[in-house]
């Protein structure tokens, strides 16, 4: 069966859209990780619910009946104060583990780099003038080794202090993406160690970095916040901790203080690190911890079991930038001191993760007796939970430090019980590694808990082959525990059980661990190329299709049979990709196979293979029409046609169209550079005024349309006035203004402010709806009577009804008049769902009328795609604005214009003089009618870039950025008080893409009627449809060559600083706007080919 | 200055009137070529505003004026030069092309303003006028090789 264009047409948009569809979500898994926040939280009483397994005879007196055990200490002191085991939970003294501490201050220092902190003498670097300014640490370290102790806290990437914060306090590794149950707030939704804190009772006082408010909205039981984007302001935050820090510390109404410094963070940015105010910054913080030392020393009878802490989030490079995954940025310090006195040091070997003293006098080494371990940043929230007694955060996937741990942990652990006759050296260290162990088993059965948890609830889990792994590494630690409940009979015996125990434990975690760092933090590098490759075909593709059309367009007519072929060799490419795919898929057979026979390993997995196979597919569909020989017929005509294109191509219009294309593709490069992506509008806004005032000069040149090209420019800067002035602009990290229209007259009377808003809102909003059912009036396009006024009347019931929705809320607000409150609820809630009815049946009964119209000649052709694009985007536009809010209908109505403006303008490309050579030609002597074919063929470069750079231009406008929390989320609520996910969407997705994606494709149809030359019969019949296409494929390439760039530029800057701030949610939003762009181009082309497809 | 000493010498219109030309052209151009780059997105908030205007009579002096003395106010002779680029002559390619040279080289000088390298000659309009005077200048030069051209085609 041969296929006719249309049909070959619309494979090849689907094509199209299926490659980049591929493209995009290749490179997405390979990209954006993503990670399911479980809403699930630990709870004091999770241990006797579940079962658990662990020997909990050293923790929990209260579970544990075997009281002929040894008396362990902390069993000592529990009987002590509750001498009858209640069963209460309540009254339990502890939860999870008991706590070692009874308070603890952390102090974060943000950007803290670790050669701030460590002795010079210890690292292999010369020494800067930046280091040992922390004397008092290293001082602390060296001469009280047993109760402080300094560690190399290494953070995983994205090494921002939010991302940072969530990990410390939530023990897990936040990715850009942690899909939650929050829409848009940063608050961190999981379980985490603040949570933990206020749940058990703890009190959580706050100072320094509002960041932490954000997380945590309501958990603090003070809070001292100081704003952090400045990044300029070197000293506000520091001196607003320091005032409130040592207040607090005289007081006694607290258990966990957190101060968190910025100064360090400010420094490197703006001076970088190698500054003389670095060097002052630090010394600052000497002085500080000093102090805080000397206070928490001095008060001993109300800090006699507070731990200090002293932390970086992240570290940052000699330039002060910080986010990505290099060693500067992600090693920073942790140091730990404990108020306590220990009852017996016990000095514990430093192993094979710590830095060893090798290179170090021995002199040194004795005394100064000491090592620095490395500390995974995961581990924290585990270890801190262990040490003040709270249950580990649900989702919390780090290990208890054995250093850490022990350093605290060992001062409630006397070795006061002389009942059995053991060796004096050896007892604490049992006793330790008893605990130890139980500590351990208790956070592998937390962290395979949520293991199991997550892939349970999520659909993007682990791999089963993974689980399986890690759950043999589980059971065989549990299995451990069985064993250890035997006991051994001699010392030397239990510890070598003992130790074993331990690295069965370490071995489970630390398994866990690397399985969710591969998950949630590594790209991968392979899926991403895979996913650039793809969508650079699809490019490819794309500009061959465009030119195969141009071609078509400009063939000899009628067009022959097999020149529909050309359109898309469906069958070559059917064959082609087959046997590709089949030739990859074998290929790869035969090498696994012969990997898995030589070495006895596997290469890749199934989706590997699939993905192979995939790209051989791919590679061979594009390979048969990328290089497929065009138009054999027509040879002589390319012939032809090459010559007379170079020779004209440099004749003005064309050289616009160069231009055009030229500013497309600067526009696509300057999406690797992070201010241009910021100043984005800017940036479109200057290209499309380029654009405007060549044209300009054009219009100058041929003394036609003269007033519209300069209504042009200038309402494009009315436009980004008007946006400038209207909507919340987050102006990079500098400034936020917030000078919104009503805003302004606030102070003004009520009755002005009336006036202000119907002559901004309601005034541009009739208008509007006017204008679209004037010009719908005079259409021939519905085929039936009675549609065209159900139409009429229900396009403007919405107007009327979107009016008086604004108009009721606007006398409400103003308290001009007192409306009741069921008619307050109607306004609110049932005229926008009405509006949205309406709306959808409109479009319904619009697309039925494109369906079974008839066209009778050609001539009506162009007048019914046009009057059917221009019904469509009536109806629907009503939709958008409502969803736009109040400040959508003064820009609409300048973009409308700006519109009809650059419409307008488009016949000054079609204009007389570039067809008059066909005038004077009679129709059918052959080497002319080529000729003038050649023009009929239109090039809709300039015009549809003009055009997307308006769309883009509009979407900035409307107040949108590609942020996140730039995401109209109001916009999605109107009409409806209550949350679900699809319809919130859809409505969020109307509002985002509705203006900038929705309306401009598809008045797309309009473009091509006001700029192709009126129909002659010269022409084949399909020259329209053709036309459209041409144009809709366009577009289509406009935008996949942004959204390509904007591809290769995230792989490229993938460690960048702003990796996560700024590329990645624009990345996002080219994404989904490519796919969206995708379905509309293939929406509108099947409603315009609809009529003929029968 | 090129372009007036030798305008005075070839064309002369009356010293007068190429005074009178220069004081109105001057500021006429300067708004025009203000309100255009106010368009292209030049600040045109209060505290810029002195910036701009002294930028637009700097741009102006180099565009404008110097049309604006051999011309006169013939928009037909304007719309030749500026719309169509067809100058004629000697004189009027040392206006033309440094002109267009001038328009051209500030609009590329706009380029690297949204970069956060946060350098001092980032500031509007110091590298706009960068690329203004660079423009002009290869105009210059550009429009002395046509004249030189021209000139022996024509003794062909």
């Amino acid at each position: 069966m041969e296929l006719k264009q249309e049909q070959r047409m619309l494979c090849l948009f689907l094509y199209i859209s299926g490659l980049h569809g591929i493209g995009i979500f290749v490179f997405t898994r390979g990209f954006l990780l993503t990670r399911n926040e479980l809403p699930l939280f630990s709870h004091c009483d999770d241990l006797q619910h579940d079962e658990v397994g662990c020997n909990l005879a050293y923790m929990l007196p209260s579970i544990s009946n075997s009281s002929s055990f040894h008396a362990v200490s902390e069993e000592d002191d529990c009987t002590r104060q509750t001498p009858t085991k209640p069963k209460h939970i309540a009254t339990k003294p502890h939860c999870w583990t008991p706590p070692a501490v009874k308070k603890v201050v952390i102090l974060v220092f943000d950007a803290l780099r670790f050669d701030f902190v460590a002795p010079s003498s210890l690292l292999k670097d010369k020494k800067r003038p930046w280091m040992d300014r922390l004397q008092v640490v290293q001082k602390l370290i060296s001469e009280e080794s047993s109760r402080a102790r300094l560690f190399k806290f290494i953070a995983d990437p994205p090494t921002t202090s939010l991302q940072r914060l969530k990990g410390l306090t939530t023990g897990s590794l936040p990715t850009f993406i942690d899909v939650g149950n929050s829409f848009g707030a940063p608050a961190i939704v999981e379980d985490n160690i603040i949570k933990q804190l206020t749940s058990n009772g703890k009190k959580v006082i706050m100072m320094g970095d509002d960041t932490w408010l954000d997380l945590f909205p309501s958990q603090f039981f003070q809070a001292f916040p100081f704003p952090s984007f400045n990044v300029k302001d070197l000293h506000t935050v520091d001196n607003g901790v320091l005032e409130n820090l040592f207040p607090a510390l005289y007081e006694d109404n607290w258990d966990v203080l957190i101060g968190h410094f910025l100064g360090v963070d400010h420094v490197g940015h703006i001076f970088g690190v190698e500054s003389t105010q670095m060097v002052e910054k630090l010394e600052q913080y000497n002085k500080v911890v000093e102090d805080v030392i000397a206070i928490l020393r001095n008060e001993s009878q109300k800090h006699d079991e507070t731990l200090l802490l002293v932390l970086g989030d992240h570290g940052q490079t000699l330039n002060g930038d910080h986010g990505g995954g290099t060693l500067e940025e992600v090693e920073t310090a942790l140091f730990a001191w404990s108020a306590q006195q220990p009852t017996h040091p016990v000095s514990q070997s430093c192993d094979s993760s710590c830095i060893s003293y090798l290179d170090i006098p021995p002199s040194l080494v004795r005394e100064s007796n000491y090592c620095i371990c490395n500390f995974q940043q995961l581990d924290f929230a585990a270890t801190f939970a262990a040490l003040i007694g709270i249950p580990f955060p649900y989702g919390s996937i780090g290990k208890v430090d054995p250093q850490l741990f022990g350093l605290v942990a060992r001062m409630w652990q006397p070795s006061q019980h002389n009942n059995t006759d053991m060796d004096e050296d050896k007892m604490p260290m049992v006793e330790w590694q008893k605990v130890y162990n139980t500590v351990l088993c208790l956070n592998s059965w937390q962290v395979n808990r949520y293991f199991q948890q997550y892939s349970k609830s999520s659909i993007n889990g682990f791999s089963p082959y993974d689980l399986d792994i890690l759950h043999t590494f589980y059971n065989d630690a549990q299995s451990f525990s069985r064993e250890w409940s035997v006991r051994a009979a001699n010392l030397d015996a239990e510890m070598a059980l003992l130790s074993s125990g331990l690295a069965r434990y370490t071995k489970y975690l630390q398994a866990a661990a690397a399985l969710a760092r591969s998950k949630w933090t590594k790209f991968s590098d392979g899926l991403m190329t895979y996913g650039v490759l793809v969508v650079l075909i699809s490019l490819l593709i794309q500009i061959k299709a465009i030119y195969m059309l141009f071609v078509l367009g400009s063939a000899s007519l009628p067009a022959k049979f097999e020149d529909y072929r050309n359109v898309l060799p469906l069958q070559e490419m059917i064959t082609d990709g087959f046997i590709f795919g089949l030739m990859s898929a074998g290929a790869s057979t035969v090498v696994y196979i012969l990997v898995h026979v030589i070495f006895g390993g596997s290469l890749f997995s199934k989706p590997q293979f699939v993905m192979i196979s995939l790209g051989g597919t791919i590679l061979g569909t594009a390979k048969s029409y990328l290089f497929k020989e065009t138009l054999q017929s027509t040879c002589y005509t390319k012939n032809r046609m090459l010559r007379n294109c170079w020779t004209k191509w440099f004749a003005y219009p064309n050289l616009i169209g160069l231009l055009a294309v030229f500013f497309c593709c600067i526009h696509a490069c300057s999406l690797l550079s992070n201010s241009f992506i910021l100043r984005e509008q800017q940036v479109v806004t200057f290209f499309l005024v380029s654009l405007g005032f060549l044209d300009l000069r054009m219009a100058m040149q041929q003394k036609s349309k003269v007033l519209q090209a300069l209504c042009f420019v200038v309402l494009n800067f009315i436009m980004s006035a008007l946006s400038g002035l209207n909507f919340l602009k987050e102006n990079g990290y500098q400034t936020r203004e917030t000078t919104s229209g009503m805003s302004i007259s606030s102070h003004t009377p009520s009755i002005w402010q009336f006036v202000f808003a119907v002559s901004t809102v309601h005034v541009p909003f009739i208008a509007i709806g006017c204008a679209f059912v004037k010009s719908l009036w005079r259409s021939y396009f519905f085929s039936r009577r009675y549609s065209k006024v159900v139409v009429l009347c229900g396009l403007s019931c919405t107007y009327a009804a979107i009016c008086l929705h604004w108009l009721l809320d606007d006398l409400n607000t103003l308290k001009f008049l007192c409306i009741p409150g069921p008619c307050q609820k109607f306004a609110r809630l049932l005229i926008p769902r009405a509006v949205y009815s309406i709306v959808a049946f409109l479009t319904l009964l619009v697309l039925c009328n494109i369906m079974d119209t008839k066209i009778h000649s050609e001539i009506q052709l162009k007048t019914f795609f046009e009057e059917a694009s221009l019904a469509l985007v009536a109806v629907l536009s009503s939709l958008i604005l409502l969803l736009l809010g109040r400040h959508g209908p003064i820009i609409a109505l300048t973009a409308g214009l700006e519109a009809w403006c650059l419409l307008e303008k488009q016949s000054l490309y079609a204009s007389p003089q570039h067809y008059q050579a066909d005038k004077k030609q009679s129709l059918y002597t052959s080497p002319q009618h080529c000729q003038v074919d050649i023009k009929a063929a239109v090039d809709y470069l300039p015009a549809t870039i003009q055009w997307s750079l308006f769309a883009t231009q509009v979407f900035f406008c409307t107040g949108h950025r590609c942020a996140f929390d730039g995401l109209h989320y109001a916009a999605a609520f109107i009409g409806f008080d209550h949350f679900s996910i699809y319809r919130q969407g859809t409505l969020l997705a109307l509002d985002t893409f509705g203006a900038s994606h929705i309306l401009p494709i598809l008045s797309l149809p309009l473009l091509v009627a006001k700029r192709a030359p009126p129909l002659r019969i010269t022409w084949s019949n399909q020259f329209y449809k053709m036309q459209i296409s041409q144009a809709l494929l366009t577009f289509d390439l406009v935008r996949t060559i942004t959204a390509a760039f904007t591809t290769v530029c995230v792989t490229i800057q993938r460690r960048h600083l702003m990796v996560w701030g700024l590329f990645a949610p624009k990345f996002v939003f080219d994404a989904i706007g490519l796919l969206v762009t995708d379905v509309l181009v293939l929406f509108a082309f099947l409603s315009v080919i609809w009529p003929s497809l029968h | 200055m090129y372009t007036l000493i030798s305008l005075k010498q070839r064309r002369c219109p009356s010293i007068w009137e190429a005074s009178w030309r220069s004081i109105l052209s001057l500021p006429i151009g300067a708004l025009i070529l203000i309100i255009a780059a106010v368009i292209f997105g030049a600040p045109w908030e209060l505290e810029h505003s002195r910036k701009t205007a002294y930028w637009g009579q700097l741009i102006s002096a180099i565009v404008a004026l110097p049309a604006g003395i051999v011309l006169g106010g013939s928009w037909s002779e304007w719309l030749r030069l500026l719309a169509f680029t067809r100058p004629r002559g000697v004189l009027e390619y040392s206006i033309c092309i440094p002109a267009h040279g001038a328009v051209i080289g500030a609009w590329f000088g706009a380029w690297p303003m949204p970069l956060d390298w946060e350098r001092p000659w980032q500031e509007w309009p110091v590298c706009v006028t960068y690329g203004m005077a660079g423009g002009f200048f290869a105009g210059e030069i550009l429009s002395a090789i046509l004249v030189l051209v021209n000139s022996h085609e024509k003794s062909d």
